[in-house]
Formats: C-alpha cells, structure tokens, sequence
C-alpha cells in the first residue's frame, strides 16, 4: 500500500523505486504460491469420509518383552502361559480401621487370614508404607465381591501370573516362578539363568514333553506307588535317536500353581536332582565296556565262586550261580561276582573309567533344569571300588544321566544327550562321537533282549514288542554302611530292539514288598511292570509297529545255542567233579 | 501492492488457518480412536490368552481320561496294529466299481473308478 501511494506522489519512475516495487510483487507472488501450496497440501491431508481402511490392518507391535514365553508340549499342548489376574492390594494409609477391614476381607477371601492380614496393615500404615499386598491371585468372583464391598483403600490390581493349566502333571520339570514372575525351579529357572536364557524373548517355547506319553508314566508310578508304598519314585521317556525327552515324572508331585505350598519333598526331582547308587542296572554300562574292549566274549564262560575275595572285602551274588555262566548269562542273572570277573578280564579299573568318562558320568547332565545333580564318586579306584562299580555301587547318578549312558550304547553306540527342547520338525541333532562298536551295541541288544526273555526281568515282556533292559535293585547307604532292608529298585527298558528308538526308565525308592512283586522288592519284581506297562501304552501312541518276527526268531536261536552250551558246560563240570577222588 | 491480492492473500491464509485447526481435531480424534482399538486390542489378546488357558485347563489329562471312560474309549494296543498288506482282500474288493467324481477345476468333471487289485499284485503285497 506504501506503494501505491508512493505510485501517486512521484510519477516520475525512478529506476530504485521501480525495483523496489518489483521486490514487493516478487515477494507477494512468493507467499501466494505458498499459500497454494499449503492449501492443496492441507486438502491432501483431509481425511476421506470412509475413515477406517480396510485393506491392510495394521500391525500392532508385540506384547512387551518382560512377558515370560509360553510352554507348550511338543504336540503345542499348552503347559505354561501368563494371565492377566487380578490381586488384592491395600494402600494401608487410607484404611481407617485395619481391624475391621481385615476381618471383612477375610470373610470374601477364602483362605486368607484375618489377624496376620490386620497386623500387616497395620505395621505398614504406622511406617506410613503406601502399598501392601492383601492376596496373590484371586478369582473374577472374589474380585468382584471386593469391590462390591466398597473397603477404603484396599485396591484391586491386575498383574500378569504365570498359570501351568495342566495342574500337576509336568510339575518338576516346568518348574515355577515367584510373585515376580522370575523363575525358581525347573526350566523356569533354566529359561531365566540357564541354559535356555538364549530362548526368552520368544513368544513361546516348545519342549520335548509330550503330555500324553507324561501322564501314562505318570500314572503308571502312582499306581506302583498304591502298590509298594515307596519314599519316591522316578520314570523318565526317552528318544533315543535324538535325545529328547519325551516324559520326565518325579513322584511326589506337586502342582506348580500352588508351589508354595508343596513340602520339600514333593518338589525334589528325582530324576535329575537326586543321586542314587543304582545298583544292577548299571552293568549294562560295565559289560559294555568289557565287550568293547575286545578281550572280553558275550558267550565266554567264567566260574562264578560263591564269594570273591578282594583285600578284605567280600561280594557275593543273591543267586548263587550253579554252574560257569557266559557274560550274556552273568548279564541276564545279573551276577555281581560275574560282572566284577568280567571287568577285571577286560582289564580292571581303566577300561571301565574310559568308557564312564567318555558317557558323561562322572559330570553333571547338562539338560536345562535347575535340579541337576553332580554325580559322586571315589577319588581312588583300588580293585575292590572297580568291582562295587561295575554292579552299580560306589557310584551315585542321577537317574537321567543313567538314562542317556544306556541310550548312548543301547541306540547306535554314539553319545546321547537328553534336552528338554524339542527339535523342529525334520530337524534333528547332529550325532554324537562313537562310544561303543556297532558290535558291541549288537551283543549289548541281544543281551537286553535275553534279560527279558529268560533272565530277572521276565515281567518287562511286552505282547508285540522286542524289549529289553535290565533290572536293578540296589541296597541303599546310610550312615556306616548299607541300610538293610532299604533298596531302590529300578528297570531300564529299550523298545523296540530290532530299532531302538525309546528308552523307558523306573526307579522306585524304598518300595515295601506286597502280594504283587510276590513279596520281594527286587527291580525285576517292582520296577520291570511298570516299564511294561509304559511301554505297552505308549507304543501304539508313539506309532511304534509291531517289532519284526525274523528279530525275534533270530534272538531265540542264539538263546537255544547259548542254553545248549550252558548244559554242556554244567554236564562237564559234574563231569569233572564226578572225577574227582 | 493494490488491495484485492491482499485481501485474497488475507482470506486464504484465514482458510488455511481453519482448516489446520479442523485437521489437528480430526488427527487427535483419530489418535484417541486408535489407542482405543490399541487397547481393545490388548484386551482381547489376554482375553484370548485366558481362554486358550482354560481350554488347556479343560483338556488336562485327568480330565480327558474320565471322558475316555465314559465315553466307551479304548486306550491303543499293539495288537491292533495292522499292515496294509496283512488287510483281507475283502477291502478290495468292496471299493471295486466304485465310483469318484473328480472336478478338474476348469468345470469339467471326470469320474473316477476303483479297480479290484490284480492277484498278482495282491500276492506280491502280502508275502
């Protein structure tokens, strides 16, 4: 405007002004078009009616990732999961009457204790504490009833909590977690400090579990449990070929949901938390060393003396032998003088070390779980502690590392290490370094086979199965010696022979004798029907065919040339004895 | 500069003006909206959680295994695995002549028959 009126008094252009005017237009047409522009821009921006799109919806960023993953089985059965659950908290300097309040929560809230309820608030609302716990995990009901009652300062807050659906079923080996959700036990702990920390972030995790096969074990030891009245009992499942574990049960159990009020003795992991002197079942590890050494023969007869002297110690057999038996007969009657004659034969206390070192014996298991117990052993291993070993005492493991050393020489003689994790799908572990022959893995089978079929586990036989496995019943220390009376029976099964491909193990703490077992605790007795039973269940579930007949045929021809045998050599020794003057 | 292109210069930036402001209502509406879609979303993700929870609840094994009673279920044996090969011929026979209406996908439809296994083929199969 300053223009114009400048237009009016000077008409006279001068060439400054012009310019000047110029400038002004240039700068006005400047701003115009970027009015223009921002108008369009602003049109561009205006949302069209039909606000919502449809097509692609967007994508809502996952739940933070303090969430704890949640546990499925390896058929996706949910085992652990977080909710979101309402508690009951108190902001203890608005209750006015710490009595009264507690007295009316108590009678909402079931279980909760009035006067120790009273005592708390009250401390916190005279250290002036603006925050207290009422109760942990309430129902919708309970919450609802709170809120209806209209109580002065006490709050409901929804928190995440961990929840194990399937109630006690795989208790021990999922573990549990604190208020804080932090895992306390079992693959909780492991997924927080252990070895599957790497798999935390993951929105869930698949375990090697499957329930079904877990509640069949399950239920099978509590029904021996019925029967024999033992202190604890434990039964694992086992893949062979990739080491998965299929079942892990520790009885007693507890449900993970209300850990806190399990007993230490329910939460103990027998399985893996605990050491035992396994007894006989450990001379399928013995004998196979023997065997692999190559001084030693499956059907190589050796006289069984009816005590066997080593310094002052004596060991002696429950059965005495009546006649020289082979190492396939010192295995199936499970002579402890046998095996011990058998190990020295393959050349004593190294060949036996060697082969427990190289199947992880003397380490702890390393499978991602809390409850992993060291093994314990002699630090010396004179003659008498190479012999005790060799059947299973002097020697404490826990029951899972016992599990994977018979895998390892019971598959295809290579390493086998268990996990609580599943493989993916058409994945599975690369194998593991040689420990026995494919010989001796062979004879190892045959021996199992023969255990089963015409030795001290006669009640493992399983209709349509090859099995075997071997029995044990192991005397139990105590303080100064061995307790009598105290044993801890076990079987360790493998199906089927002709392609083994499971692993079922049971060990029965300090089962009392019954009418079942025919009054003896022995693991043939105990331990062995509850193998069978597993393993009749299981097969068909697991897809396992009816074993091979030819197999079978196969195994009792070698078991008529070894009885053949067996009277021959008892025939000559009366012979012999005959002879003499 | 002359009065009309300021005043229109004038009116265009009140119109700017105004619509800015209609846009930022419309975009904080919007954002309120999407935090409550965010939100619902939330919710009925744990409302998801808490029923695949229960279902599990619901499928626990002691459970499953009552039904199975009642429900006149046998558990799997060994025995009544069987082999293809070890099936009487009578399945073969039942499915011979039996027709199968196959749809191509391009409309046109063909029917289909299932032949009785040839002996031979039946003795190889069965050993």
């Amino acid at each position: 405007m300053i223009g114009d009126r400048l237009d009016l008094a000077l008409a006279a252009p001068d060439p400054a002004l012009r310019r000047g005017r110029f400038r002004l237009k240039l700068v006005a047409g400047l701003f115009a078009l970027l009015f223009a522009g921002l108008g369009f821009r602003l049109l561009h921006l205006a949302p069209d009616e039909p606000a919502v799109e449809v097509a692609a919806p967007a994508r809502v960023p996952e739940e933070p990732a303090r969430r704890r993953p949640d546990l499925v089985d390896r058929r996706g059965e949910l085992l652990a999961t977080d909710l979101r659950v309402p508690s009951l908290a108190a902001d203890p300097t608005l209750v006015a009457d710490p009595k009264r309040t507690a007295e009316r929560l108590a009678r909402i809230v079931p279980g909760l204790d009035a006067e120790s309820l009273e005592r708390r608030l009250a401390q916190a609302k005279a250290a002036g504490r603006r925050f207290a716990w009422v109760d942990h995990r309430v129902t919708p009901q309970v919450q609802r009833a709170v809120l209806e009652a209209g109580l002065p300062g006490i709050l409901v807050r929804h928190a995440e909590h961990r929840v194990y659906p399937k109630g006690a079923s795989a208790g021990h080996l999922l573990g549990f977690v604190d208020v804080d959700n932090k895992g306390l036990a079992g693959f909780e702990h492991a997924l927080d400090h252990g070895r599957a920390s790497g798999l935390r972030g993951l929105g869930r995790v698949a375990l090697s579990i499957d329930l079904r096969i877990q509640e069949v074990v399950r239920d099978e030891l509590a029904r021996a449990a019925r029967e024999f009245r033992p202190i604890g009992a434990c039964g694992l499942v086992l893949d062979i070929r990739t080491g998965e574990l299929l079942a892990l049960v520790s009885l007693p159990d507890f449900d993970p949901n209300l850990a806190a009020r399990a007993r230490a003795e329910q939460r103990k992991n027998r399985c893996t938390g605990g050491t035992y002197e396994l007894g006989s079942v450990f001379k399928v590890l013995s004998l196979a060393a023997a065997l692999d050494s190559g001084k030693v023969r499956p059907l190589q007869r050796f006289e069984i003396p009816p005590a066997l002297k080593i310094g002052r110690h004596r060991i002696r057999d429950v059965h005495r032998a009546r006649r020289p038996y082979s190492v396939a007969e010192i295995f199936s009657h499970s002579s402890n003088i046998g095996t011990a004659l058998a190990v020295f034969a393959a050349g004593g206390a190294e060949p036996l070390k060697s082969m427990l070192g190289r199947l992880g014996l003397f380490e702890r298991a390393p499978i991602e779980l809390l409850e992993v117990a060291r093994p314990q052993l002699q630090r010396n291993w004179p003659d008498v502690v190479t012999a005790t070993v060799s059947f299973g005492h002097g020697i404490a493991v826990s029951p899972l590392r016992f599990a994977e050393a018979v895998a390892s020489l019971a598959g295809d003689g290579t390493l086998v290490r268990a996990t609580l994790l599943k493989y993916p799908e058409g994945s599975a572990p690369a194998p593991g370094p040689r420990i026995a022959s494919r010989r001796t893995v062979e004879e190892l089978r045959w021996m199992m086979w023969l255990t089963v079929a015409d030795g001290t586990a006669k009640k493992a036989a399983v209709p349509g199965y090859l099995v075997g496995g071997k029995t044990g019943t192991a005397d139990k220390a105590g303080r100064g010696g061995y307790r009598k009376g105290a044993v801890l029976a076990s079987f360790v099964g493998v199906f089927p022979l002709d392609d083994p491909r499971y692993l079922v193990l049971v060990v029965v703490d300090e089962p009392k004798a019954s009418a079942a077992s025919g009054g003896t605790r022995y693991g043939g007795q105990v331990a062995a029907p509850v193998v069978a039973a597993i393993t009749a269940r299981i097969g068909p579930l697991l897809g396992v065919r009816p074993s091979d007949p030819a197999v079978e045929a196969r195994y009792r021809e070698r078991l008529q040339a070894l009885k053949a045998t067996a009277a021959l050599a008892s025939e000559t020794r009366l012979a012999a004895l005959d002879a003499r003057p | 500069m002359s009065l009309k292109p300021a005043l229109a210069l004038a009116a265009a930036a009140l119109v700017t003006a105004t619509a800015v402001f209609q846009l930022k209502f419309v975009v904080r509406e919007r954002e309120r909206e999407l935090q409550a879609v965010r939100r619902a979303i939330e919710e009925e993700r744990w409302r998801i959680r808490t029923l695949a929870a229960d279902w599990a609840w619901r499928t626990r094994p002691e459970r499953i295994t009552g039904h199975a009673g009642r429900l006149g279920l046998v558990p799997a044996r060994v025995d009544r695995f069987v082999r293809v090969e070890d099936l009487p011929d009578a399945t073969h026979l039942e499915f011979a002549g039996r027709a199968l209406t196959v749809d191509l996908g391009d409309g046109t439809a063909i029917e289909l028959r299932f032949k009785p296994a040839s002996a031979p083929l039946l003795g190889a199969g069965r050993r």
